[in-house]
């Protein structure tokens, strides 16, 4: 009895550890040891150069990291909660349009997001030369550059945290709560200080800190506008180009560091500091904007923030329009063609990337709700010792910038290892494969976890009462309750592969590059029709998959109430 | 303290009045309720003396001072919330302290006040405790002192027991209303629950539908309703129809379902002959007697159900083709009647009310 009722245990858990050790604990902990390790073994000398004033390269790109990361959690900030602030106090035209686009910038893969911003504000860009052209200027009278560029595009695509995050905390506020402290002779300005910001603070601080993680983590932004000023996960890339491995593996230690000590203030910040109502009392409705010129004024601000949205993903769409080579000078590109389009499935050249990707992303994502699956059902049904390690490891590559991890699988995979089968995996398609699974362990295995928790043991039990086998359990009843969550997951981590760029820069090669790395290739050499048309694929790809989740989502949701 | 009084006020919601031309005065110091039905538009009227609702016709004066569209911070009132609104980042001292930080109050000041306060509630030693962690009773006495601190001219209070359970619910009611004596503060009181309203209240006001139906003390809205509403929502009523057979001076003559005939003392003003009237009786006023006694308005009947409470029994008796109820205290074992027993049913004439709508 005891034998049986341990085996799946003894079956599953080996390889989830040999997994977690080969591909996520090894080479990271091959980073840490080598930054402390030359020819003439134990030194600090990467670290003593890191931090040297004379070359004060790394130091400055630590700054410039932590300089940019703060601008962009306090505009973020300041976007995404006056957003959501007026978007759950009032009614006005467009609101409903607006809750729907508002999420927009989190699906754009983050090349692609920032190409966009390259073709509308940029140097060239189309609305630099429509205002040069209309004010019959010499020169563009503005156009977005280096960190500026940086942190607007960061703001675009990182608001949506703090809007999410102060959308459900305005949502869940008690009106009496409001109502009593006017009663007790609150003014609104007290009120504001005394109530509402701080009920707001702890979603605040915990958007905050996740924002700040993700801006030290960004690539995409920074690689195509930071022209000279240095940001740490870009000095990382540019010092493995340059064939100084070392220094790229020290600069990732010191990123991955600040990276893990947010998580840890993270989870520190977000216990025990939510306050849950104590009581279900009446939820904030948005009021109609009574006098007539605000609600105009409202409908304009809205109708111009969708715009703003969505502009990005039009100019994209325009350019792939834009046969190669033909936009110079001109303000908006002078010929179009469905040239891009037809080549993409007809053109052998131009398929290949978006084959690569599509098997790439496969194949990790299949490898993905595997491990997700089984490691979420051990770690909610199984005891044993040693759980708490299996779940930290495994959501570890979410605090590991993608850049990092690259740099982690070239360091551990660039000689033949136990864990490789003996080989060489650097350089061959399985690395970038491996990249992907890796990245996203903890997309599926998240999505997987909080499914299952969701579901009752007691509907397996009393399947099994009636008599059903533990298979057909599993089939009839588990499956089918957990499938959707999964299913998500799976979707979300597909998109994320399929788009993936930061850690693809650093380990594809020519037989294996995905759609990202072609894109930025076809960038390089001013082929923007055609980069435009595989943004555009990927939009439509993304588009599908998130429609689909949507709908499996929905579903569960009225399961659930049921 | 304050003398609350509403003229002709009214609130239209989208074209339907949730509250329509009422017309009350509320003395100082008085403990009065609004009670009716949910959608009576008592909570309306509550809000808008609070301030959180402007009145789309008519006026609320405080004493002498229209206060009809000052805003809600600025009146004064102290107010406890049907879910107690505590704020939940702030511990008790805090939540009790903020109407008086909100006022500038001094900081030795605030410190003695909310210790005053916490104190009147029994809760002296829970300064320092977080509001989610104290029971629903204890968050109903903090919602209860924070109102009281800041030394409000009303205090107003919307249905600050409905969340209690049913034990704890009569005991916070009876300390409610000694804590309401004692500081003599004129308290508006919103409740759908009339047992509630009857216990603490030294004036009810029953409301339906927005409108006043009844302004009375809890004797006289119990024992003399006006109408068949405030018959059937205040207490227990068998409301019967009638037509008038004899008026005079001493009482009326009312025949019922063409069977019975009852005598009614009162005030028979403004009655004629035929004319239709409905009356109403309560159920413990009906008793059961031995034989029939051809002038003491009696009818026989049938039990149809009976249910036993300890104290008391409810019968459902059918009479004349018509159930009532009927309520009997418990005297001598073996008391108690059967299904299906014939009873004969008597009431006095001076237990049964006329309703003149």
């Amino acid at each position: 009895m005891t034998i049986r009722k341990y085996s799946s245990l003894f079956i599953l858990l080996p390889p989830m550890l040999f997994i977690l050790l080969a591909y996520v604990c090894y080479p990271n902990l091959q980073i840490l040891i080598q930054s402390f390790f030359s020819d003439r073994g134990f030194t600090a000398d990467y670290y003593r150069e890191f931090f040297s004033i004379r070359h004060p390269s790394s130091l400055q790109a630590l700054w410039g990291s932590v300089y940019v990361s703060l601008l962009t959690v306090f505009f973020s900030g300041i976007v995404g909660v006056s957003l959501a602030y007026v978007f759950t106090h009032y009614i006005f035209p467009g609101r409903k349009l607006f809750s729907l686009i508002a999420v927009l910038p989190v699906v754009m893969p983050p090349l692609v997001g920032v190409l966009a911003f390259l073709f509308l504000f940029g140097e060239s860009g189309i609305l630099p030369r429509l205002l040069q052209a209309l004010l019959q200027l010499d020169s563009a009278p503005f156009s977005l550059r280096g960190v500026a560029a940086i942190i607007v595009v960061h703001t675009y695509s990182m608001y949506v945290y703090f809007y999410l995050f102060a959308s459900a905390a305005f949502g869940e506020m008690d009106v009496a709560i409001l109502e009593a402290a006017q009663n007790l002779g609150a003014t609104r300005w007290l009120i504001l200080r005394k109530i509402i910001f701080p009920l707001l603070t702890p979603g605040l601080g915990g958007a905050s800190l996740l924002v700040f993680m993700t801006s030290m983590a960004s690539f995409s932004a920074p690689f195509i506008f930071a022209g000279g000023f240095r940001i740490l996960s870009l000095e990382i890339y540019n010092s493995k180009l340059n064939g100084e491995l070392a220094m790229a593996i020290t600069q990732s230690v010191i990123l991955t560091g600040i990276s893990i000590l947010f998580l840890i203030l993270l989870r520190f910040y977000s216990r025990g500091k939510t306050y849950v109502g104590s009581s279900k009392g009446v939820r904030l409705q948005p009021k109609p904007v009574s006098r007539g010129w605000a609600t105009w004024l409202m409908g304009i601000a809205g109708i111009g923030m969708v715009v703003f949205l969505i502009m990005p993903h039009l100019t994209v769409v325009l350019i792939s329009f834009v046969k190669n080579g033909t936009w110079t000078a001109q303000t908006l590109p002078p010929e179009y063609t469905f040239e891009n389009y037809i080549s993409l499935f007809e053109d052998p050249r131009v398929i290949e990337p978006i084959s690569n990707s599509v098997k790439m992303a496969t194949l990790a994502t299949t490898a993905n709700v595997a491990f997700g699956v089984i490691a979420a059902y051990l770690l909610i049904r199984k005891r044993f010792f040693g759980k708490k390690l299996i779940e930290v490891l495994t959501m570890l590559p979410w605090a590991i910038p993608g850049t990092v991890i690259a740099i982690g699988l070239i360091v551990a995979f660039n000689r033949p290892t136990l864990f490789s089968a003996g080989k060489i995996l650097v350089g061959t398609f399985w690395i970038l494969p491996l990249a992907y699974f890796i990245r996203n362990l903890p997309v599926v295995f998240r999505s997987t976890y909080s499914a299952l928790e969701q579901f009752d043991p007691s509907l397996e039990e009393s399947s099994r009462n009636l008599g059903a086998s533990w298979w057909f359990s599993f089939r009839k009843v588990m499956l089918p309750l957990i499938a959707p969550g999964v299913v998500s997951g799976a979707l979300l981590a597909y998109v994320l592969a399929i788009g993936e760029f930061v850690a693809s820069i650093l380990l594809y090669n020519y037989d294996n590059r995905p759609i990202s790395v072609e894109i930025n290739a076809q960038l390089r050499i001013f082929n923007l029709g055609s980069a435009a048309a595989y943004s555009v694929f990927l939009f439509i790809l993304i588009g599908l998959v998130l429609a689909l989740s949507h709908r499996l989502l929905g579903e569960r949701g009225t399961r659930v109430t049921m | 303290m304050s003398k609350v009084t509403l003229k002709n006020l009214s609130k239209l919601f989208a074209q339907t009045a949730a509250v329509n031309k009422i017309d009350l005065e509320i003395k100082e110091g008085e403990f009065f309720s609004l009670l009716g039905p949910s959608g009576c538009g008592k909570t309306t009227t509550l809000r808008m003396i609070a301030g959180f609702e402007f009145p789309t016709a008519g006026q609320i004066f405080f004493d002498d001072r229209d206060v009809t569209f000052l805003p809600p911070h600025r009146r004064n009132t102290g107010m406890v919330f049907q879910n107690y609104a505590l704020f939940p980042h702030m511990n008790v001292f805090k939540n009790v302290a903020f109407g008086l930080e909100a006022r500038g109050v001094s900081k030795p000041e605030i410190k003695k006040r909310v210790r005053d306060a916490l104190a009147l509630v029994d809760l002296g030693d829970h300064e320092n405790r977080r509001v989610t962690e104290l029971s629903g009773g204890q968050q109903q006495r903090v919602a209860i002192a924070r109102a009281i601190a800041i030394e409000p001219v009303i205090l107003l209070l919307d249905e600050p027991l409905s969340n209690l359970d049913a034990r704890l619910r009569e005991e916070t009611r009876d300390e409610l209303r000694a804590l309401q004596r004692r500081l003599g503060i004129t308290t508006i009181y919103v409740t759908h629950d009339q047992e509630e309203a009857l216990a603490l209240s030294d004036r009810i006001a029953v409301m339906k539908s927005g409108v006043c139906h009844q302004v009375g003390t809890p004797e006289e809205i119990y024992q003399q309703p006006r109408d068949r509403f405030v018959a059937s929502f205040v207490g227990h009523s068998n409301i019967l129809e009638g037509r008038v057979v004899k008026s005079e001076l001493a009482g009326v003559q009312i025949e019922i379902a063409h069977k019975w005939w009852i005598a009614v003392e009162g005030n028979s003003t403004g009655l004629s002959p035929q004319q239709t009237i409905a009356v109403s009786l309560r159920p413990e006023n009906l008793r059961f007697v031995n034989a029939s006694n051809e002038d003491g308005n009696t009818f026989s009947g049938t039990i149809k159900q009976m249910s036993f409470a300890g104290a008391f029994a409810d019968y459902q008796v059918e009479a004349g083709g018509q159930l009532l109820r009927v309520r009997r205290l418990m005297a001598a074992p073996g008391s108690l009647k059967k299904i299906g027993e014939i009873v004969m049913l008597q009431i006095s004439p001076s237990d049964i009310m006329l309703l003149h709508k």
